[in-house]
């Protein structure tokens, strides 16, 4: 099941740093949301709060309100909000000492999924998901970082999704990776949008306007302008926006 | 130089360029009318010397379009001003071709060697208001000028109306004496390319329009 994320007045602190000032916006099921703004402007930080790992971080604070499903995620238990809420890293971070099947299957595992038949058949199962069952049923017993870049992004990819989230967090999810495995990764997205909702920050502007339904530009902690991408990148409503998007800051 | 204000600058180039046309589309207009109401051959070779420049001009232009949107992915009001140029600068090119139409009429009423059956008045209100049209359209391109566009659209419907009058005019001079046929469908032509070139210049407004709002509006 996919879901709807509502955030109201939500701001974020770092100490006395105000990251995230009155944000609110809506996020649509089954669409991709894209964040975009310039470095510092409070992206990852907004990302990092709809599944509550910014307050992991020491006098990290948040106020307003999250809710996934109608359901205020800080009302809820952080660990069961980050299993329904899953996250993929700028760079592939694959457990070094896992192998290949034991990388996509680690969070449920953790989770208590002890049944061997099991784990292997949800193994498959999102590997075939994230289209990397082919590349690799010959090496499932490899380690996971013997794979390519590319590859261990897609394996993250569908460690994320064998816990069976309801929307996935993407911070630059290709900006570690070349052309070819970016298309992939993108490839990738687009389809996984069938089943989940998905809100990937990024710093590419072509990638934000090739696979996202909806786009949302921020700048210094506010939400400047939100709107369907097609729109944004060829009418913006803001100067800042269409100066942004443009090229001419940043 | 950083990348932007290249891409700046090459923007800047081929709206010059563009500009470069809508001086040449107003001059052939001009020369070619001139050619037609005064039998003039050296007025209507200007035109047909024109119509080569023009077409280099809009090669250029679109090889300099094409050039930015492959390097520098360009979006909002750039990408806008670049899609913008590309099609003003084939409505442009289309109009000197016109211009070249009624040029090749003017000599072949040179070789005809007579004078006007008529005063060609409702032909010169159709060169005034077209030209008009052109430099209103150009000006609003360039200023980002959507009310100024519009008007563009107002004066299309005069320029139909004159050419609606020339013909029934021309139809009854025709039936009335047929030895005024042929120069007849030449006044007719003209009115004709005309009249198509008054519709280029709406297609020039509407581009206006989208560059300065991200409108797409329709002819009615």
């Amino acid at each position: 099941m996919s879901s709807e994320i509502e955030i109201e007045d939500l701001n974020a602190w770092f100490g006395e740093k105000h990251v995230l000032k009155d944000v609110s916006m809506e996020m649509e099921k089954n669409r991709i949301t894209a964040i975009i703004g310039p470095s510092g402007c409070g992206k990852t930080t907004l990302i990092r709060c709809i599944n509550r790992m910014h307050e992991t971080v020491p006098e990290a604070r948040v106020e307003g309100r999250i809710l996934l499903n109608e359901l205020d995620v800080y009302q809820e238990d952080p660990v069961s909000i980050r299993s329904r809420i899953g996250m993929v890293f700028q760079r592939p971070n694959p457990f070094p000492t896992m192998s290949v099947s034991e990388n996509a299957v680690a969070g449920l595992k953790l989770r208590g999924t002890r049944d061997r038949s099991v784990l292997a058949e949800k193994a498959k199962e999102v590997l075939m998901a994230v289209g990397l069952w082919d590349e690799v049923r010959n090496e499932l017993n490899k380690p996971g970082t013997s794979l390519s870049g590319g590859q261990q992004q897609r394996l993250c990819i569908a460690r994320a999704l064998a816990v069976e989230p309801e929307v996935i967090l993407m911070d630059e999810p290709c900006s570690a990776l070349d052309p070819v495995s970016t298309m992939r990764i993108e490839d990738l997205i687009y389809r996984l949008r069938e089943n989940y909702t998905i809100i990937i920050v990024t710093h590419n502007m072509q990638q934000a306007a090739r696979i996202s339904d909806r786009t949302a530009f921020l700048y210094m902690g506010e939400l400047i302008e939100y709107g369907p991408t097609k729109r944004l990148f060829e009418k913006p409503e803001n100067e800042l926006t269409e100066r942004y998007i443009s090229g001419r800051f940043g | 130089m950083g990348s932007r204000e290249k891409f700046d600058e090459e923007l800047r180039e081929i709206y010059r360029m563009l500009m470069e046309m809508g001086d040449i589309a107003v001059s052939s207009i001009s020369s070619a009318m001139e050619a037609v109401e005064k039998l003039d051959e050296e007025k209507a070779k200007v035109a047909l010397q024109n119509n080569q420049k023009s077409f280099e001009l809009m090669r250029g232009i679109e090889d300099k379009c094409t050039e930015l949107l492959m390097l520098q992915a360009p979006v909002a009001g750039d990408l806008r001003r670049i899609i913008t140029a590309m099609k003003v600068s084939i409505d442009l090119n289309r109009i000197v071709r016109y211009a070249k139409n009624i040029s090749t009429l003017a000599l072949d009423m040179v070789k005809e060697r007579e004078g006007h059956f008529k005063k060609l008045v409702g032909l010169k209100g159709m060169k005034k208001t077209t030209i008009e049209m052109i430099e209103k359209a150009m000006k609003a391109l360039f200023e980002k000028d959507k009310s100024l566009a519009l008007e563009v659209y107002e004066e299309e419907k005069d320029v139909d109306a004159l050419y609606e009058q020339i013909f029934r005019e021309l139809i009854t001079y025709m039936v009335e004496d047929n030895r005024k046929i042929t120069r007849g469908v030449r006044y007719l032509l003209a009115g004709r390319y005309l009249e198509r070139i008054a519709d280029h210049a709406c297609n020039i407004a509407e581009g206006a329009i989208y560059v300065a709002t991200g409108e797409r509006i329709s002819p009615e």
